[in-house]
């Protein structure tokens, strides 16, 4: 009786851990953990944010991807994360690195994070870099898109102005425009707005009717 | 008290010595007395003290029990630290919490588009799916845990969640019935180059 109890606590205590894991889905194994620990060790000692690092390990743990290759995504990011800082010199927040590591991932080029950098104060250039790689996910040209960005950037545009730029271009998609034609179209649009006195004026009280409650915000520097 | 000559000391000495010899001797014991307490020494000698001696009977009485016990303990232990993920190097990092209000007066004076993840915003999750039993969300924004978002079921095939996101870019993707791994039909789809899984995107403003 005795050894009978003793058997089947034994074999409950054995089973919890790992049914527990395979439910969690996402348990980084202590194998893993190991062949992470130079990347993460290293992005701390760079001073890069960890939680994404953590994410994309964790996606790969999720998505069942062999351990070399979770190992092999993560080393990336935190290298796209190194350039994307360099090129967002020199006082790039977290957000801003990791916008540009994703800007960098869909094919922008270093150049345009550091025309974007120029043109945008620190802790601003995040947003335009999002809009950029979310237009190249939903299938414009990254260097089309890079450019239609940059170019509002520098003639002004707020983020309000890219945001509804954004939301435009996807409209039309879905209305069955082809992305790089949806993109040209309204970016046309953004420049004429930007260019007449009318559309600066509009420009410049976009981002005061969105926050009519008393907010006000600094116009970008112009070049 | 006059002094004494050496020869008198000598013979002093002289007869006091049978005193003293008589004064050494011990007196005669009990042999019975010395056998028992010999016989006692003996049976002591490396045996433990009777209150070891429960403790030893009480843990070999139990020794299945506390085996029982200590493998729990241990299974707990482990079920623990993998749920820790990584242990206290690499823990997992916390949620991101909403903002309190002095930081929300501070962040109202600046153009909200264009703050970055400190400022969260109400997303909504839909998805139609009229043969799930459960469907989780996951993304970089629960560090892909299908724990920490579950949809809850509006109708009779509409899953829905609504979730406090960071302003930003970010990939996420459903998950029916603990099994199926099903980006949202609504939204931007990436290529996954790192696993080879499809995402979507969600540039939250």
């Amino acid at each position: 009786m005795m050894r009978r109890v003793f058997a089947g606590l034994l074999l409950i205590a054995l089973g919890a851990a790992p049914t527990l894991s395979a439910q969690q889905g996402t348990t980084l194994d202590s194998a893993l953990a190991v062949a992470l620990r130079p990347t993460l060790e290293a992005a701390r000692t760079d001073g890069l944010p960890e939680k994404p690092l953590l994410a994309k390990a964790r996606e790969g743990v999720l998505k069942r991807a062999p351990r070399e290759r979770i190992v092999g995504a993560v080393a990336a990011l935190a290298d796209r994360m190194r350039a994307a800082r360099a090129e967002l010199a020199p006082n790039a927040t977290e957000h801003e690195v990791i916008a540009g590591a994703e800007a960098l991932a869909v094919g922008v080029s270093g150049q345009v994070l550091r025309t974007i950098r120029v043109h945008r104060p620190r802790g601003t250039a995040a947003m335009p870099l999002e809009v950029m790689a979310h237009m190249a996910w939903r299938g414009v040209p990254p260097d089309q898109a890079a450019d239609a960005i940059t170019r509002a950037v520098t003639g002004g545009a707020t983020a309000a102005q890219l945001i509804a730029l954004d939301a435009s271009v996807r409209q039309d998609v879905e209305s069955g425009v082809a992305p790089p034609v949806a993109l040209q179209q309204r970016t046309r649009g953004l420049t004429f707005q930007l260019q007449s006195p009318v559309g600066r004026s509009a420009a410049d009280a976009a981002p005061q009717s969105m926050s009519s409650s008393g907010a006000t915000r600094a116009r970008p520097r112009k070049p | 008290m006059p002094s004494l000559t050496p020869m008198q000391n000598d013979e002093l000495d002289r007869s006091l010595a049978p005193l003293v010899e008589k004064l050494r001797e011990l007196p005669e014991s009990d042999p019975r007395a010395v056998k028992r307490v010999l016989a006692r020494v003996r049976q002591d000698d490396g045996r433990p003290s009777a209150r070891r001696r429960a403790l030893r009977r009480h843990f070999a009485q139990r020794a299945g029990w506390w085996a029982a016990a200590a493998v729990l303990v241990f299974g707990a232990g482990v079920t623990l630290f993998m749920r820790a993920d990584l242990g206290p190097r690499i823990a997992e990092t916390p949620e991101p919490i909403a903002i309190d209000s002095e930081t929300s007066v501070v962040q109202a004076s600046l153009d909200p588009t264009e703050l970055g993840p400190d400022r969260l915003v109400e997303q909504q999750f839909t998805i139609d799916n009229g043969q799930a039993r459960q469907v989780a969300l996951v993304g970089d924004f629960n560090q892909w845990n299908p724990r920490r978002h579950r949809l809850h079921r509006d109708g009779r095939t509409r899953w829905v969640i609504k979730v406090q996101l960071p302003a930003g870019l970010h990939k996420y993707a459903f998950i029916v019935n603990d099994s199926v791994w099903t980006p949202d039909p609504s939204a931007v789809r990436t290529i996954d180059r790192d696993f080879g899984v499809t995402s979507s995107l969600v540039l939250v403003q």
